[in-house]
């Protein structure tokens, strides 16, 4: 299979020839496949906000190529405005970017900057403000009325309604409460199984990852430390607290108890996998 | 790019420049426009291109940080070049249709281009060798005896202190701004005039509302601190103190000035 977004020697330079300048990517080679669900975790500052806005064509590459579907986005002819239809890309405080008089115009704007026609945009609003558990008596508000959790997900309706292949969310979690948190990723899986979307959300919760996605990239001095599906990832928590990351709290618990010589696996990163893991050493010293 | 836009832009640095007291510095640019519209010759004008050059080298901010401030302005260099070599009177050189190009038109043309390029050089070198907070706070200091005729001289330069101050993070929140509607599909390119301008409507509403936002936030914060304005006994965090660098370099620029001023009475092949 190929991979529907590929990164090759990829590199991004702010302020290029400036006193200011800033290497933020820095050669990154990576394969995203169709139907992954990818967690990009990493320091403030690692360059995971600038790696996203290559995918939909937001940002060009300083050097390197980054593509689509096997062809090169900068190259002659490659229409960026099909890109960021099929690439959807929620930015990091989406809420700030709501401009229209309610809810339901604003969750427009992208479907109709699409060219789609009014019955399918209504239909995709609804479907969308679903997909976020926002309550239909809302669209008639204005978006600023709205509390800041609320808006936020008015912003990601607006993307999920363009209905990209891709679906990016750039730390869709930060500021929210607890609660909040947990629901907008239910509804973010929710929204990419029933989609069949490829989906990247950038955090720095190491639990949110953890409990959604199924493989982690890690990004440290922007470069890409590691690639892999969550459960290697984990085992190697050493590096990952050597960078400054941490790992889930389940996680901490069983690398102690298998320091103290308990014979447990140290990959365990969801309650179910804990329980599994306990029960067997248990049932293990008793038989 | 909206990055391109230069203005109010500060590189910070230690330069001998840098050093300089805010107060000095307004003044020696003030003296340096005034200079740039004394020379009249072609040997002056090689003089202060000369010391342009050198106090650029001084700064030690690379040429080409200046050359970009110059960009915006180069449909206007152009043009007033235009002018003056099409409609100065004297000597023609080369005459078709309705135009003839004069040696005073040509003289002129380059002469007033230097000058532009020479006066952008000078200001940009204020603002990018002076942090905003300083040059306003140097700008305060030099007006202050206006205060005595009851001109608001304090409440001025805070404003103009904010408004420096928040430049750069306007230019920045408009980007993210148009980022996040090109993400949406929105469209700044193409199209007519009245569909770019209503292309607009999605930066600048979050824009203005983010601005306004951070007005109130600013305005509450300066409260807390008490902050009530030019008040009785208000003094200053930093005090300003010349250093010999200021006398010299205010020497320097008033000679400098008396060259020029002498330079204009030498001709060089006419010009
Ligand atoms: N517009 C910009 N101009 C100049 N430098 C920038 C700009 N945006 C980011 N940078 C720099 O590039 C580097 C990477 O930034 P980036 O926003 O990609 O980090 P991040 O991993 O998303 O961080 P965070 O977790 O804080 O969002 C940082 O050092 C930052 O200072
Ligand atoms: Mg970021």
């Amino acid at each position: 299979m190929d991979p529907i977004l590929k990164a090759e020697n990829l590199t991004y330079i702010y302020g290029e020839g400036t006193p200011f300048e800033k290497t933020a990517i820095n050669n990154i080679n990576l394969e995203i496949f169709s139907n992954d669900f990818i967690g990009v975790i990493g320091r403030t500052g690692s360059g995971k906000s600038t790696l996203i806005q290559h995918f939909n064509g937001i940002l060009r590459p300083t050097s390197g190529t980054i593509r689509y579907e096997g062809s090169d986005c900068w190259a002659k002819g490659f229409s960026r405005s099909m890109l960021r239809f099929n690439v959807g890309l929620v930015f990091q405080y989406p809420e700030y970017q709501l401009f229209e008089e309610t809810v339901e115009k604003d969750i427009a704007f992208g479907p109709s900057n699409m060219g789609i026609p009014a019955e399918e945009i209504e239909k995709r609003i609804t479907e969308s403000l679903h997909f976020v558990g926002l309550d239909d008596t809302l669209r008639k508000r204005s978006p600023f009325e709205l509390s800041g959790g609320q808006k936020r997900r008015v912003a990601i309706a607006g993307i999920m309604a363009m209905d990209p292949k891709v679906l990016i969310l750039d730390e869709p979690t930060a500021g929210l409460d607890p609660k909040g948190r947990d629901e907008i990723l239910q509804r973010i899986s929710e929204y990419r199984a029933e989609k069949k979307s490829t989906v990247i959300i950038v955090s720095h919760n190491m639990e949110d990852i953890s409990r959604v996605c199924s493989k982690v990239l890690v990004m440290n001095n922007s470069r890409v430390e590691m690639f892999a599906p969550v459960n290697e990832v984990f085992e190697r928590s050493e590096e990952l607290c050597a960078i400054g990351l941490n790992v889930p709290q389940i996680t901490r618990v069983f690398i102690s108890l298998k320091e103290k010589g308990f014979n447990v696996p140290s990959s365990v990163y969801t309650p179910e996998q804990a329980c599994n893991a306990l029960l067997n050493a248990i049932g293990g010293e008793n038989a | 790019m909206i990055k391109d836009i230069t203005i109010g832009q500060y590189f910070p640095g230690d330069s001998v420049i840098h050093r300089l007291d805010p107060r000095v510095k307004i003044v020696l640019a003030i003296l340096y426009i005034a200079f740039l519209f004394i020379i009249q010759t072609a040997a002056a004008y090689l003089f202060a291109l000369a010391v342009t050059f050198i106090l650029v080298r001084l700064t030690k901010i690379p040429l080409k940080m200046y050359l970009r401030g110059l960009k915006p302005l180069l449909f206007i260099l152009i043009f007033t070049a235009f002018l003056n070599v099409f409609y100065s009177t004297g000597e023609p050189l080369v005459k078709f249709w309705i135009f003839t190009v004069t040696k005073e038109g040509i003289k002129n043309a380059i002469f007033m281009m230097l000058r532009i390029f020479m006066l952008v050089i000078a200001t940009s070198m204020l603002t990018y060798t002076t942090s905003p907070i300083v040059l306003t706070g140097g700008l305060e200091r030099l007006l202050s005896p206006l205060a005595k005729i009851k001109i608001p001289v304090h409440e001025f330069s805070m404003m103009m202190t904010i408004a420096l101050r928040f430049i750069p993070t306007i230019l920045e929140e408009t980007d993210k701004i148009m980022n996040a509607q090109k993400a949406r599909g929105a469209d700044f390119e193409t199209g007519g005039l009245i569909k770019r301008a209503k292309a607009l409507a999605p930066i600048l509403i979050p824009l203005f509302i983010s601005a306004f936002r951070r007005a109130d936030d600013l305005a509450t914060a300066m409260e807390c601190r008490c902050y009530t304005g030019s008040g009785e006994g208000r003094t200053h965090y930093v005090s300003y103190s010349m250093s010999s660098a200021d006398y010299v370099s205010l020497i320097v620029l008033a000679v400098m000035i008396a060259a020029a001023i002498l330079l204009n009475f030498v001709t060089v092949m006419g010009f």
